[in-house]
């Protein structure tokens, strides 16, 4: 499919420019991994079988993927093609491996190191990632981002 | 006063009978006003009446009109109305609407009289002998001549009847008298008799303890018992944790997942033949295992009462209630795609308990989203000797509320646990009742509903954050919910991260917040009062052996649009919590699932 295009934000400076706060429909589906360069990872595009549209903001472009089963995945890139942090909601999880991608094992030791006594959301908080997961049957709702990559000036409360 | 423009010439008049034709073509025309008259105007029922249109407009405009009548007959394209039987004399409206201007209309009357003398009503019910809270359909035959009246209103001595559809039900015991009564002539009325017997035993003990693996706090555990459809092998297993935020059972195997049950003699759930699996998707992660069919026994039989029995699922083709059995060596292992969706919970170390009893406000796990879809889901799988592939599947084969399965009491349920003292304490028991106002234990009473969205969630204000994904959860072990930066509502540290630790010289924080129904329902709210205390004083108390506490919080997801505040077990304590199952009323009010209320 797209594979060979070469997707990216090598100028997020030039997009700020071109599109302040726009919507953009984009014809190729972008998903990336959290934490990886979004340049490098055009082999997970297919996966979620997403439609994409994209929204610049001052510090990053949010790239919200529409996936087919009805859940919504947002990817936050940074100008300098860094995805620092992911949110997803709709009525099923959604496949956090690719979309955690090497914060996933991590993500999984530490909800099992937690001393939780009992069900619930999750919420993990270390110095190196933080994931939240909330909500309940048919409808999911978390986010998680990477304190070290979220660029100056953006409060972390828009990671959602 | 000055006039713009002249008055518009009435180039027209038209009289129509019996429209059917009439045109326009170019040139500017508007309609201006449409009559409409009838002939006779008073019928019997059985006769007709022609009706004519007078359309008057400008220019080059359509005379013709579409016919409504509002009820009790038919009225062609050519204006002819047709009376059917009427229950007693009736005024129809007949209207006239121009095609041409649709705003344009014109209305008259016709009134129709019965015709026709009714001579009998009889009346019947099926099934004549029932349970408290079962619901049977009584239906009428009337007889007469000519064009009388079928129809009849409905009445009971007792119980609650629909005075249309006839269904009746009752929560006390009794034999009940069901009348049918002509419309047309109330004089004729047709009774018949419905037995009411005592309901089935529709309380399980709950009891808030350590769970089987002695770490767990805020578990509402209860037991249930298990039998392979159409035999008398059961297993009973306890410390299944009581869940209103999950639909259907799901309990652990032996073996590997540590639990109790034997999957042999539970048929598996089939599609085309082959077996079911599912990737049940809970929100700290996945439990895998077969589809499998169950007789579903809820509580014991005692007291003269029987037990509460889920055998079958409405709508569905097979003897037994679809569960879940975690860890079933008979299916192959966990495919990636249901892996990848978070930590896997199908074992007793993360699981807290030997299965998990869902009666959430939904009548199946997946519902619509899993029988179509423009992608299919990763919830269900067939699965060949070795591997497993995410399918479809119809409603009646998806895991069920076991609630909504039994042949009674089967529109939610009812928590009611105790009071817990400030810091906790060691065990609590409480109940779990099956129905609501289907017997007299399981009244609403003074209750505030609460009506839920189609996502099974209300709205929650705190701190003034309007959190539109809350939910009442008794699956989830403390009240977790975004604080925002609320003042002292900080989180623990180390292994209890998961939990609020506000400053032990400030706790307990003693808060409020609002709960609302959903958007565009039935508009109740009412404020909350709680308490958060700090979870790590509070898991030390009484040398760490409490395992109840209603002062337990912790953090939850911030998402701006559909942020929850999970009302979870530490809400319960000291109050009666119901949970309505979508579209199942509770006889008596106007209340449908789905439904909190409390």
């Amino acid at each position: 499919m797209n594979k060979s295009i070469p997707f990216g934000f090598p100028n997020g400076r030039t997009l700020r420019l071109l599109l302040p706060s726009v919507m953009l429909a984009l014809a190729f589906p972008a998903w990336a991994s959290l934490g990886d360069n979004v340049t490098t990872v055009q082999s997970d595009n297919v996966h979620m079988k997403g439609s994409l549209r994209s929204v610049a903001t001052r510090h990053y472009v949010k790239h919200e993927i529409q996936v087919p089963t009805g859940q919504v995945v947002r990817e936050f890139v940074s100008s300098d093609g860094k995805v620092f942090a992911v949110a997803w909601e709709g009525p099923f999880k959604p496949d956090l491996q690719q979309l955690l991608g090497s914060y996933f094992e991590p993500m999984k030791q530490a909800v099992a190191a937690q001393q939780r006594r009992g069900r619930g959301p999750i919420s993990i908080e270390t110095s190196n990632f933080v994931f939240r997961q909330g909500g309940h049957a048919r409808s999911f709702h978390g986010s998680a981002y990477v304190p070290a990559m979220v660029p100056q000036g953006v409060d972390v409360s828009e990671i959602q | 006063m000055r006039f713009f423009g002249t008055l518009a010439a009435v180039s027209g008049l038209l009289l129509l009978i019996a429209c059917g034709g009439g045109s326009s073509s170019g040139g500017t025309s508007t309609i201006t006003t449409v009559g409409a008259s009838c002939s006779p105007t008073a019928i019997t029922a059985g006769q007709t009446s022609n009706c004519t249109a007078t359309v008057s407009g400008t220019g080059n405009f359509s005379s013709s009109v579409t016919w409504t009548a509002s009820g009790f007959g038919t009225i062609s394209n050519s204006g002819v109305f047709s009376a059917s039987s009427v229950p007693f004399t009736q005024q129809v409206t007949i209207t006239a609407t121009s095609t041409q201007d649709t705003t344009k209309s014109g209305s008259t009357t016709i009134t129709v009289a019965t015709s026709g003398t009714v001579t009998g009503v009889t009346a019947s019910c099926n099934p004549t002998a029932v349970q408290t809270g079962q619901l049977t359909t009584c239906t009428a035959t009337v007889q007469g001549n000519g064009n009388f009246s079928p129809n009849v209103d409905w009445s009971a001595n007792g119980g609650t009847i629909n005075a249309i559809t006839g269904v009746f039900s009752s929560s006390s015991t009794g034999s009940f008298t069901i009348t049918a009564t002509s419309q047309q002539n109330p004089q004729f009325t047709g009774t018949a008799t419905v037995n009411v017997g005592a309901g089935a035993n529709n309380v399980a003990a709950i009891i808030v303890d350590a769970g089987p693996k002695g770490n767990y706090v805020n578990g509402a555990f209860t037991t249930v018992t298990v039998c392979a459809p159409g035999t008398n092998t059961c297993q009973t297993i306890d410390h299944v944790l009581v869940d209103t935020g999950s639909i259907g059972l799901r309990l652990l195997a032996q073996g590997t997942a540590g639990g109790l049950v034997d999957p042999t003699g539970f048929p598996q759930q089939r599609l085309n033949g082959n077996p079911v699996a599912t990737c049940n998707q809970f929100v700290d992660g996945f439990t895998w295992g077969s589809v499998a069919l169950a007789t579903i026994e809820l509580t014991a039989a005692g007291n003269g009462q029987g037990a509460e029995i889920a055998s079958s699922v409405p709508g569905g083709t097979v003897p037994g209630v679809p569960i879940q059995i975690i860890g079933d060596p008979r299916v192959p292992g966990v495919p990636s795609s249901c892996s990848s969706s978070g930590p896997d919970m199908s074992n007793l170390q993360a699981l807290g308990a030997y299965g998990v009893l869902g009666l959430g406000t939904f009548e199946q796990d997946c519902g619509p989203g899993c029988v179509s879809n423009n992608s299919v889901p990763n919830v269900y799988y067939a699965c060949s000797s070795s591997s497993c592939s995410p399918t479809l599947l119809p409603l009646s084969q998806q895991v069920t509320n076991p609630d909504w399965a039994l042949p009674a009491d089967n529109n939610g349920v009812l928590i009611q646990l105790p009071s817990v003292p400030a810091g906790g304490t060691t065990t609590v028991t409480g109940s779990l009742i099956f129905g609501i106002g289907t017997q007299s234990n399981n009244a609403l009473g003074a209750a505030t509903v609460f009506d839920t969205n189609a996502q099974a969630f209300f709205t929650t204000t705190f701190n003034g954050q309007t959190n539109s994904c809350s939910f009442i959860d008794s699956g989830s072990n403390a009240n977790f919910f975004p604080a925002s930066g609320y003042p002292n509502l900080t989180t623990c540290t180390g292994g209890n991260s998961g939990y609020y630790c506000p400053p032990t010289n400030l706790s307990p924080l003693v808060l409020n917040a609002q709960n609302q129904s959903a958007a565009n329902t039935n508009g109740s709210s009412g404020v909350v009062n709680f308490n958060v205390g700090n979870a790590s004083t509070l898991f030390s108390n009484n040398n760490a052996s409490n395992t109840a506490f209603n002062e337990l919080a912790g953090p939850n997801a911030p998402i701006n649009g559909c942020a929850s505040f999970d009302w979870g077990l530490s809400f319960f304590y000291g109050r009666s919590v119901f949970t309505g199952i979508e579209q199942q009323p509770v006889t008596g009010t106007s209340y449908v699932g789905p439904f909190w209320a409390y």
